[in-house]
């Protein structure tokens, strides 16, 4: 079976082809971390990460404006899950205090990357491990404006584990967009679970 | 990553205490993980750098026998620990200690409600508990009681409570509320205060004072001791509650309505601490500045008003509620309407028409002591947002407000900021929190912001106004404001820590207050 970083490396690369179906090695990935508990959270109010959500299978919560709201449904999942992963397309203040939530219980940032629109231009910025947070930005720029279903379909694939957090940012221009939004994609996980 | 360190303390000597430390609590407890662990324990909101506000380690004891042992490690190794109940005191500092390589003292495992007494309206908590935790607690037992809330509430009550933290409700003067406390000092004594210091107590969350001098406060925003149980009063549930809402379409009609204000607030016609909220810090629960302006620097006027009508907002949104019986409501509310009806285009608002607006939802929740966190949604307004707030106390006198408020904008202004802000009407003043938002991914927009902070102290200290509450970065500049006769205050602060704490182990610079190894080094 491919590894997790092995398949982080070869996979991700072919990026493009995996929006479509999934490629065999994703596939085979995909199987080993179904057996992961995923809790994937998404800002209801922005279109981008209804998009994201709207294809995400799993275990699923949509934010308002009170992120107090899923604090219980977080630390739910943390005691329930202590290997599982949280992930989220959510606003920058909603993930802060999951993220903050979700240390009590050993859980800590491993991915995180904003995407913030500004006039025609979107800029992602990824901060990840060292091995996997250059292919994850050229993923996401080559995903074009269908980044939120690309890391929909990659949240399980995101990197896990104790890794030195590296940062790369990519922008792109799109046409005809009227676009605010300041989002941020990330996954957390235990470090003494992985 | 290089470990931070105390100032004096080699890298030998703080393993050697962590090491005793695991010892008393489990490994489990103990975090030393740079990278993961301790990024939790510093302050996303700094506007310097990182590495400022750095712990060593972060512990997390969970009684008041583990706080003793702890006490006596550090005091061996005379490294500073700083303490902490939930952490999340952002826009101050959060979790992270005043300076680089202390060791985080914190106390969220220490999480009982020990009591709730219905009849006589109190409760006794530790540390660690939140406001979440005791609201949850009293829905679950059906108590007629209701809190009262830091905005956002996952805070801790004693961590709000002796920071001098202010709520919506009628009991919104949360060191008021206070009755009693366990104290543990730097030596391992215990320390009870009020009534509770007497054999087989019945009174001590009834009587705040006990005999003698009632010395509570000390403990408060202070590092004398290490508070590790407290006694807060609670609101009786009330037979009815209005909250309503005035918008005021002009600038200055933040000088008309806070003078209107003082009588009824006084003398108990508006129960609350009445709120005046500018436009941007209403507008942000539900939109952000992109969505009206993408240019640099304040928001332009123009670009306000097309805001506030498209929000059906006011330039200041004023904010009350009575409470009790409906006869009394309504005798009250009566005159309220008189009262501010006389400024011109005012509009009143309630319920029945407002209900649904974010900014109204999370308001009313608030002055009825349901905890949310629908305030943090300001931090949306401009991407990436981080902030600190600059906290003035002004008089509640009409000419005082507007004089802070323009300040405080015009040298926001002058920065490059957005003016975002409120007063809130306490007994006699006005807390004025001035929200400093700036793009915390942005370095040279941190130290834009941080400029202004610390002249904003000055020009705060030369109209005569202090502040009630600040971030770390500016705890020295700010107590150097509070130095009437030659620094009497401090010296006399200095005076209690050095006897309290002689090896200056307990968070060494709260608010200014320093050990005499490190006084002159800050």
């Amino acid at each position: 079976m491919l590894s997790r970083r092995t398949f982080i490396k070869s996979a991700l690369a072919t990026n493009v082809a995996l929006l479509a179906t999934p490629s065999q090695a994703l596939q085979h990935v995909l199987t080993g971390s179904e057996e992961i508990p995923l809790l994937v959270f998404a800002d209801e109010h922005s279109l981008n990460s209804k998009h994201f959500i709207s294809n995400v299978a799993e275990r699923k919560s949509n934010i308002d404006l009170d992120i107090g709201q899923h604090f219980e449904l977080l630390r739910e999942f943390c005691k329930e899950s202590p290997r599982g992963q949280v992930s989220g397309l959510t606003r920058d203040s909603d993930f802060f205090a999951l993220e903050q939530i979700a240390k009590d219980f050993g859980f800590y940032t491993q991915y995180s990357a904003t995407h913030h629109y500004s006039g025609n231009t979107l800029t992602h910025e990824v901060s990840s491990s060292k091995d996997s947070a250059e292919l994850i930005t050229s993923s996401l720029k080559n995903a074009k404006d269908q980044w939120p279903q690309w890391l929909a379909n990659h949240m399980r694939v995101l990197p896990r584990g104790n890794s030195q957090l590296v940062t790369k940012k990519t922008q792109i221009t799109l046409a005809n967009t009227d676009q605010h939004d300041f989002l941020v994609s990330w996954s957390l996980s235990s470090n003494k679970h992985i | 990553m290089t470990k931070p360190l105390p100032q004096g303390i080699t890298l030998g000597q703080l393993n050697a205490a962590v090491a005793e430390i695991e010892k008393v609590v489990g490994k489990d407890y103990v975090y030393l993980d740079d990278v993961k662990e301790l990024r939790s324990y510093r302050d996303p909101y700094n506007t310097t750098d990182d590495a400022d506000f750095a712990p060593s380690a972060a512990v997390a004891p969970q009684n008041v026998e583990q706080i003793q042992k702890i006490l006596a490690i550090v005091n061996n190794y005379k490294i500073p620990v700083w303490t902490i109940s939930t952490g999340k005191n952002f826009a101050y500092g959060g979790p992270a200690p005043r300076k680089p390589g202390y060791i985080v003292l914190d106390l969220k495992l220490m999480n009982k409600i020990l009591e709730v007494n219905e009849k006589h309206g109190y409760a006794i908590v530790e540390p660690g508990v939140s406001y979440y935790d005791l609201y949850n607690y009293i829905q679950e037992k059906g108590l007629k009681l209701w809190i009262d809330c830091a905005a956002p509430a996952w805070g801790g009550i004693v961590g709000n409570t002796s920071e001098h933290g202010a709520g919506y409700t009628p009991y919104g003067d949360h060191l008021l509320m206070q009755c009693g406390m366990q104290v543990v000092l730097a030596d391992g004594t215990i320390v009870e205060t009020g009534m509770d210091t007497t054999a087989n107590s019945k009174t001590g969350g009834l009587y705040k004072y006990g005999q003698g001098a009632a010395i509570d406060g000390l403990f408060t925003q202070s590092n004398f001791g290490v508070i590790t149980r407290m006694g807060i009063w609670l609101m009786p549930e009330p037979p009815g509650y209005t909250p309503f809402m005035i918008t005021l379409e002009n600038e200055h009609d933040l000088e008309t309505v806070t003078d209107l204000s003082l009588p009824l607030r006084v003398n108990q016609v508006i129960h609350n601490a009445p709120m005046t909220v500018d436009l941007l810090w209403e507008s942000a629960m539900s939109v952000s500045r992109s969505q009206y302006y993408t240019g640099k620097g304040p928001m332009p006027d123009s670009h306000r008003k097309k805001m506030a009508k498209d929000l059906d907002l006011g330039i200041w949104n004023y904010y009350g509620a009575v409470y009790g019986p409906g006869p009394m409501m309504k005798n009250n509310m009566d005159v309220i309407r008189d009262t501010f009806g006389s400024i011109p285009g005012a509009k009143f608002h309630y319920d029945d028409t407002r209900k649904g607006d974010p900014g109204w939802d999370y308001r009313v929740k608030l002055m009825k002591g349901t905890p949310n966190m629908t305030e943090f949604s300001l931090l949306n307004w401009i991407g990436g947002g981080g902030h600190i707030n600059f906290s003035p106390i002004s008089a509640a006198d009409g000419k005082s407000a507007m004089r802070q408020y323009e300040m405080i904008r015009k040298r926001s202004h002058e920065y490059g900021f957005d003016y975002i802000g409120e007063f809130l009407i306490g007994w006699r003043d006005q807390h004025h929190i001035f929200m400093l938002m700036f793009d915390r991914m942005s370095a040279e927009e941190k130290k834009r912001a941080h400029d202004l902070f610390a002249i904003l102290v000055d020009d705060a200290a030369a109209l005569g106004y202090g502040e009630y509450r600040t971030h770390l970065s500016f705890m020295d500049q700010i107590a150097g404001t509070f130095s009437w006769n030659d620094n009497a205050l401090w010296d006399t602060h200095h005076a209690l820590k050095d006897e309290l704490d002689p090896n200056g182990i307990l968070s060494p610079g709260k608010q200014g207050i320093w050990p005499k190894n490190l006084r002159g080094n800050s």
